[in-house]
């Protein structure tokens, strides 16, 4: 079983920097890191100063780099959507594709969503890399995609329980009575469509949920900046993660100075939490290795 | 032969009775179908519902209840076209 990193925080505090001080140090002990962002910000290709690219790239050996494009994914979920449906209804070939796009695009949690499948179809195709790291977009959002699997399951239970009662009279009165049902309408359960779906919805949402939580798989670092701002926002990743039984496994306390009298900081008394100083820029990969040292244990390994 | 007449009797008035009770449940079954599309087309017009994530994933298999939302709504005129302009397709 391979391992997942998460990087987390408010804007700035150094999840991109310290995300590349892990897939560099992982790649000093021989593993395999593919290493990602899903922030519409796209910065990982800043810090290595390389073009920023749609694909996963090959940076050096052992070490793969995307830019993970959730408007691709979203683009191919709705063609794919698309090419089921007007299988079955014709009228549908009216519609054009790049206007639901936009549309649907800026539909409630649409983005979530395209996130949290990216996420999943990245876990399964980069399961043979002993490490994924992963760089995270803005706390909001990705507070939002943790949430999804949990939040979509209970809909799915509802939704399965409904589709479950209407397959059973459907059998019931095709038993006394000859009714057609009409096109693709089906009485078994393994035959109907709509209840295979839900199923498979919910088997990604267990896997997703499942992947969230085990902390042996899993691991969630939380940076923050000794700044107010950035400590409330740790606080409410901690607090809304904690909901859901997400464990954070270490909290990074990055550009620590000597000024170091917050009092939000006892919020995170409980954590484990390492400590690392304001370095001098630039941070090429032997500062990056550097700063590993002072944060990455082998036992997250 | 009485006998056999209370006999027929009633058989019918047990299919009477059976018949009753299974348009009962098409009636239902149809109202419950109408309801599920209702909520699954319910995150694509706005209403609150199911993710509109799920709702297409689940959209290209619900011809027949799709069908009998359409055919239920108070809208006389093209539905399709009044439902496409309702999710501003
Ligand atoms: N320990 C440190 N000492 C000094 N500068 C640092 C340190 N860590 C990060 N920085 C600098 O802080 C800035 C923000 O860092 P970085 O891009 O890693 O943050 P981020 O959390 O990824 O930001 P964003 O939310 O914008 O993606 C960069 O200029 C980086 O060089
Ligand atoms: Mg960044």
């Amino acid at each position: 079983m391979n391992k997942i990193f998460f990087f987390l925080g408010k804007g700035g505090v150094g999840k991109t920097t310290l995300s590349a001080s892990l897939a560099y140090y992982l790649r000093e002990k021989n593993k395999t890191v593919y290493w990602a962002s899903i922030d519409p910000a796209h910065n990982i290709y800043d810090l290595l100063s390389l073009p920023a690219s749609p694909k996963v790239q090959k940076i050096e050996a052992g070490l793969w780099v995307e830019e993970i494009d959730v408007d691709r994914y979203l683009r191919r979920f709705l063609e794919h959507i698309q090419e089921k449906a007007q299988k079955v209804y014709q009228y549908l070939q009216i519609l054009n594709l790049d206007k639901m796009f936009k549309v649907i695009k800026y539909t409630p949690a649409m983005e979530e969503y395209a996130c949290l499948y990216a996420l999943k179809e990245v876990f399964k195709k980069h399961e043979d890399k002993d490490y994924l790291i992963i760089d995270t977009p803005p706390t909001g959002l990705m507070l939002r995609i943790f949430s999804l699997p949990f939040v979509t399951e209970l809909w799915l239970k509802e939704l399965r329980h409904w589709r479950e009662e209407i397959l059973k009279r459907r059998q019931i009165v095709a038993h006394i009575k000859h009714v057609d049902f009409g096109p693709g309408a089906q009485l078994e359960f393994s035959k109907d469509k709509v209840f295979n779906e839900l199923n498979a919805q919910q088997k990604d949402m267990q896997y997703l949920k499942d992947v969230f939580t085990n902390p042996k798989k899993t691991f969630l670092i939380l940076v923050i900046n000794p700044d107010k701002l950035s400590l409330l926002e740790g606080k409410r990743i901690v607090e809304t993660l904690n909901k859901f039984g997400i464990p954070i496994k270490i909290v990074l306390l990055n550009k620590t100075g000597h000024s170091m009298e917050l009092k939000e900081l006892n919020f995170f008394n409980d954590l484990p939490q390492k400590k690392i100083p304001l370095f001098e820029g630039p941070f090429p990969k032997q500062v990056l290795l550097k700063i590993a040292s002072l944060w990455v244990e082998d036992a997250y390994l | 032969m009485v006998l056999k007449q209370i006999k027929d009797f009633l058989s019918q008035f047990g299919q009477g009775f059976k018949e009753a009770s299974i348009d009962q449940i098409q009636r239902e079954l149809e109202e419950m179908e109408n309801a599920f599309a209702l909520l699954i087309c319910g995150s694509l017009s706005g209403m609150p519902a199911p993710p509109a994530f799920l709702s297409l994933c689940l959209l290209p298999y619900m011809e027949r209840e799709l069908k009998i939302m359409f055919s239920k709504t108070i809208f006389l005129d093209d539905k399709l076209a009044v439902w496409s302009d309702l999710v501003e397709l």
